[in-house]
């Protein structure tokens, strides 16, 4: 009869359901924002200020901030900038990343947290914060108050962008059966 | 209850908006800044930054160790008009009216900014300049 002083040396429990189902949705769910990421990459934006971009990879950190908990969707943010940052860009771009998705997801997961606020509207304030922090990281970088001149542009750039990746984010939500 | 969430954070949204919406404006249209400050900084390749306002049309020779630039400004906007450098890059890169770019000449270590207050100098943008020249390159070839 195996005494308990026995058991240490067994295997660890496995993942009970819910654990499993968790990590698989953190997952999935990372590597749908470096899909998106890539996708990004083929479509060039026809505005030549630095910083533009779709920010396609929001919307798993959306949907995940609707599926997951807020560690899963910090985990889901961070990995999106970290596998994206190695992939598809330099390390100079992922501070500037890192610095915007830190300040978007502040404020996404506290939006995300009052009930009945939609998608859309949490993606345009995270989009907005995103390029706000970009510019604050640049401003650093470079020494230089001067990039925040492009910052208003990337203010009202970020309501377009916001919108559209909300409005995907919604979109597959619902087909995920979780209304917003 | 939910109605409500919804129209705060839209109303903040909207300000936000309107304000950003309000600053492009004055900014873009109305140009950065009262004109009247704007001036050019010239950096030579001796480490001397030379001033010239944006104001009134000029034309000055910026000579250092390295080499000779005419420095030309013309309807608010400055430019580079004669060069005894190799290429002429730094008469290829345009006019500059506002702050936010740089000309530069390499080969002089001599490169010119536009700023509403000297105390805004900021440095040598040398990958911008990398990337602009493979540009040259590729179209004079």
């Amino acid at each position: 009869m195996p005494s308990p002083s026995d058991l240490h040396i067994a295997a660890q429990p496995p993942l009970t359901r819910d654990e499993a189902r968790w990590w698989a949705r953190v997952g999935v769910l990372a590597s749908l924002a470096l899909v998106l990421c890539y996708i990004e990459t083929f479509i060039p934006l026809p505005i030549p200020i630095p910083g533009i971009k779709l920010g396609l990879a929001n919307i798993a950190v959306l949907v995940a901030l609707e599926l997951l908990d807020m560690k899963g969707a910090a985990i889901v943010a961070v990995l999106k900038v970290l596998a994206a940052g190695f992939l598809f860009g330099n390390p100079l771009m992922m501070l500037y990343s890192a610095g915007g998705t830190l300040l978007a997801f502040a404020v996404m997961a506290a939006l995300s947290r009052i009930r009945g606020l939609s998608v859309v509207l949490v993606a345009i304030a995270g989009a907005v914060m995103h390029n706000i922090g970009q510019v604050a990281v640049a401003s650093l970088v470079l020494g230089t108050p001067l990039v925040w001149y492009s910052a208003p542009v990337l203010v009202v750039a970020a309501f377009a962008t916001g919108a559209v990746t909300g409005f995907a984010a919604r979109y597959a939500l619902d087909c995920l059966g979780e209304s917003r | 209850m939910e109605e409500r969430a919804n129209i705060v954070v839209g109303v903040v949204l909207g300000i936000v908006l309107a304000i950003a919406l309000v600053v492009v404006l004055v900014v873009h249209v109305f140009g950065s800044g009262p004109t009247g400050m704007l001036r050019a900084l010239v950096h030579d390749g001796d480490g001397k930054t030379h001033e010239i306002s944006l104001l009134e049309d000029s034309t000055t020779t910026i000579t250092s160790s390295l080499g000779t630039n005419v420095i030309v400004v013309q309807d608010g906007a400055v430019f580079v008009s004669e060069s005894d450098c190799e290429k002429h890059y730094c008469v290829l890169q345009g006019k500059l009216s506002a702050p936010g770019g740089q000309i530069i000449c390499l080969p002089h270590k001599l490169w010119i900014e536009v700023v509403t207050d000297p105390s805004q100098a900021s440095a040598m943008n040398e990958d911008a300049v990398i990337g602009v020249t493979k540009d040259f390159d590729a179209v004079s070839q």
